[in-house]
């Protein structure tokens, strides 16, 4: 699961509120490489919670690699490292086992062989 | 400019959409100026007289050859990129010297080496450089040795002028990568001469590079004496072309292949091969090569269209041979005569629809049009222009093809023909993971160019079990993602070298961003996230030979809306039952989720199944207000129902309103469940005991053709 992926999920258990980011406990993860397409990052950077990013960028023991804010969208034109870097947190690490926890409720949704399970349970819908 | 084009008799409904699919990839259109109303464009189309819409032959207004030509060859990349075709990678180790080597195969492939081209220029440059080419073949590429044949161009003869325009071409940092790494200047930046000082090739030069340095040594942009002669190169574009170079296709090696074979190893990664084709006539040799550089990291991909049989100039048509005759000689000259040149070689094609005839009759027809001027020599192999005479005669009723009324023939110049390469490759047969409801290839790439799959897009299937869309998808250099309900088709498959990944590193494609399960019914997005994907392009289940689920529980079948809770010991290891999942509600959860998620202009794509006793008018297709329906192509399946593959495309934003009543709607079918599964039950319908009544009814209302059939 990549934190691509990540960024884009939320707990809907019926009556939770609060269920964004989901906090990321990674027992295994690896380093995948993707090509590399700046177009395709530009369209997808507004879409982006950054403090999502940066939150699971951190469990995932990588501190240093984006900055804490968000930069300016124009980084992305001019600031080649910045996207470089970019690309790798987004698309080249890669969770393959552990869980995605609910900040409000805890409820664990599992991730195995890299694939996150978010059916929710019959009586959370 | 209206050309003809012939279609494959195949999946007959499908034809002229794919083919406003492609144009709109290879920019026919104009492009949408931002903040204009997203409005779907579509060709004009006409029929030869008195043909039937199910023919092959159509004739379709295209602004240019070019596009034609694109549609027809389906070969192309995203306008704006510059006409590079076929895949590139770039050998690295070599770049780091002044200009580029390639590697080439050897002579097993039949070779043909372009002789030394030098050119003249007005302001005294010049510079040679020499290729050695080899013409395409269907060889096993792996094979195929390397030979290494040095191509450089350097300005080692050059003198710089003031004015001249040149690009760095100097040492590059070894990881490869050109933009990044390298302080100072980057590998590719163009500039201008400004001062020259000497005109040996380690003299220095000031030049002035159009983009700011970054990280490195800015001097405002100027560099004065900060390049040698040797680091540079001309930059040929603006320049008129004089160097017409033959065509030539090299050979690919797929890297893949070595990475398979050095096992993933950094060393075989960086055995990366420069292959390249490009037209006589087209683009000079230097501007290709200098787009090559910069789209190192990127591949070229090959959009292809699946039902197109060839794109033609029409010369002329008639229904007998005199007026055929008549009709090229009124084809005004300056048309046809660029193509007749002595110096140019060419071949006819005789081509019968529907009939075969014997090759002395071939032979009388190419004779028979001895009045048009042709002074080429003739050449069957590698012609530099096709001609084809293709006639489609009454051939008698019933034998599977549509109706003809009388004789037509039609003569025309090849702009594009087919390619049909790409489909045994990727067959259902051959693919390591399949299942029940795996998309079959063709129309998996159908799908895909419906969609309008390209790089940089990013297409989503929330019903991706096998992922065979995704991969039609991710071979037109798409990022994918993918959901599905059923964790064992997604992340388990049937082992570890038979699963979803494994179809991907099959055909060497890069894998889906994401794979996940989920429920289209109750999806897991962040509220607030929506424009997200470009495209989406599924199969949803029918609820006919497999049926949908969606989470709820197994107290929902029997019309109990509340659940059960689960105890708090079972926790942990819980897998959640699941409820049947009619179409009605999939295909509304479809349209919601695709209403929100796709950007604007993007387009979903998807199979929606109808019973045939019902009479099918587009009023019986889902709708939405955020969507414009823009292609429905019918596809029997059997003879209770057939599937319409529907192109819809945003064209209306996601409001709150629309959300609010998605939300009542979403209720709705939960409180009437049970309601839902009977009347949306195509499963019955379809496998009910023929009533030999509705049977004989259906004969007699079935309007559709009978060489209609699965495949046409």
């Amino acid at each position: 699961m990549r934190l691509l992926t990540h960024n884009m999920l939320a707990c809907n258990i019926k009556g939770v509120t609060n269920g964004y980011p989901l906090r990321l406990e990674a027992e295994k993860w690896v380093e995948k490489e993707v090509n590399f397409n700046a177009d395709f990052l530009r369209s997808v950077f507004p879409k982006i919670e950054w403090p999502a990013l940066v939150g699971a960028v951190r469990a995932l023991g990588c501190h240093d690699l984006l900055p804490q804010d968000a930069p300016n969208p124009s980084a992305l034109d001019s600031d080649d490292d910045f996207l470089r870097r970019f690309h790798r947190a987004l698309l080249q690490l890669h969770v393959e086992e552990g869980a995605l926890v609910c900040p409000e409720t805890g409820r664990r949704f599992p991730i195995s062989k890299g694939i996150p399970n978010m059916l929710l349970h019959e009586d959370e819908v | 400019m209206w050309f003809l084009c012939v279609f494959f008799h195949r999946l007959l409904d499908y034809r002229r959409p794919e083919v406003e699919s492609l144009a709109e990839l290879f920019g026919a259109f104009e492009p949408m100026k931002d903040g204009s109303p997203v409005r779907p464009r579509s060709l004009e189309w006409n029929l030869p007289q008195n043909h039937h819409i199910d023919s092959p032959f159509h004739f379709v207004n295209l602004p240019s050859e070019d596009v034609a030509r694109n549609i027809a060859r389906r070969r192309g990349t995203q306008p704006g990129r510059g006409s590079c075709l076929g895949r590139f990678l770039i050998k690295e180790s070599y770049l780091g010297r002044i200009g580029w080597r390639t590697q080439i195969p050897s002579a097993e492939s039949k070779g043909k080496e372009i002789g030394r081209e030098e050119f003249d220029k007005d302001n005294e440059l010049q510079s040679h450089f020499q290729e050695s080419v080899a013409m395409e073949n269907d060889k096993d590429w792996s094979k195929i040795e390397a030979k290494v044949e040095s191509s450089t161009t350097s300005s080692k003869n050059c003198i710089f002028k003031e004015g001249d325009r040149v690009e760095y071409v100097g040492t590059m940092h070894s990881s490869g990568l050109p933009f990044t790494a390298q302080r100072g200047l980057y590998y590719g930046f163009g500039g201008k001469v400004i001062l020259t000082f000497e005109d040996n090739r380690s003299s220095k030069i000031g030049v002035r590079f159009d983009k700011q340095i970054v990280e490195g040594n800015d001097l405002g942009g100027i560099c004065e004496g900060f390049c040698t002669a040797d680091l540079l190169h001309l930059d040929c574009f603006g320049l008129d072309d004089s160097a017409r170079i033959a065509i030539n296709e090299l050979v690919e090696v797929v890297i893949e292949e070595a990475e398979k074979k050095g096992g993933g190893n950094s060393q075989a990664r960086k055995t990366r091969v420069l292959f390249y084709s490009f037209h006589r006539d087209d683009i000079p040799a230097e501007s290709v090569m200098h787009k090559f550089l910069l789209l190192r990291n990127s591949r070229c991909f090959l959009f292809t269209g699946m039902l197109v049989k060839g794109i033609y100039e029409l010369w002329g048509e008639g229904t007998t041979d005199d007026d055929l005759e008549k009709a090229i000689k009124g084809f005004p000259d300056e048309r046809k005569l660029p193509y007749l040149k002595p110096e140019s070689s060419f071949r006819i094609i005789v081509d019968n629809f529907g009939k075969v005839i014997s090759f002395q009759e071939q032979n009388e027809r190419i004779r028979g049009l001895s009045y048009i001027p042709f002074k080429g020599r003739v050449d069957l192999r590698n012609p530099d222009h096709k001609f084809w005479l293709m006639e489609i005669d009454d051939y008698g009723e019933n034998n599977g093809l549509p109706p003809v009324v009388e004789r037509r023939i039609f003569f025309g110049r090849e702009v594009g023909a087919a390619d049909r390469k790409l489909l045994p490759t990727y067959q259902l047969k051959s693919r390591k993971y399949i299942g029940p409801t795996a998309m079959d290839a063709e129309i998996a790439f159908l799908m895909a160019n419906q969609g309008l799959a390209r790089p940089g897009k990013l297409i989503y299937d929330p019903f991706v079990g096998t992922g065979s869309i995704l991969v039609a998808a991710a071979h037109f250099g798409a990022m994918t993602m993918g959901a599905d309900i059923d964790i064992r088709v997604v992340r388990d498959g049937r082992g570890p070298d038979c699963n979803v990944w494994s179809n991907f590193e099959q055909y060497g494609l890069p894998k889906p961003l994401s794979l996940m399960r989920s429920d289209n019914n109750l999806p897991p997005w962040r509220s607030g996230l929506k424009e997200v994907f470009d495209a989406i392009i599924c199969d949803p289940p029918y609820g006919v030979r497999a049926g949908g689920r969606k989470s709820g529980g197994r107290k929902l079948l029997k019309g109990t809306v509340d659940p059960y809770t689960v105890p708090e010991e079972k926790r942990f290891d819980h897998i959640p039952s699941t409820a049947a999942y009619s179409l009605a509600e999939c295909v509304n959860d479809l349209l919601e989720l695709a209403a929100r998620m796709l950007v604007m202009g993007g387009r979903l794509v998807f199979f929606f199944p109808v019973l045939r006793e019902d009479v099918v008018t587009v009023a019986q297709f889902p709708e939405h207000p955020c969507f414009t329906l823009i292609a429905s192509c019918e596809q029997i399946l059997s003879l209770r129902y057939s599937r319409y593959l529907l192109t819809m495309v945003k064209t209306g934003h996601y409001t709150e309103e629309i959300s609010e009543l998605a939300r009542k709607k979403h209720s709705d079918f939960r409180e009437n469940h049970l309601k839902w599964m009977e009347e949306g039950n195509l499963h019955s319908a379809v496998f009910s005991s023929s009533d030999s009544q509705t049977t004989k009814a259906l004969f007699d209302r079935d309007s559709k053709p009978k060489y209609r059939g699965k495949y046409v």
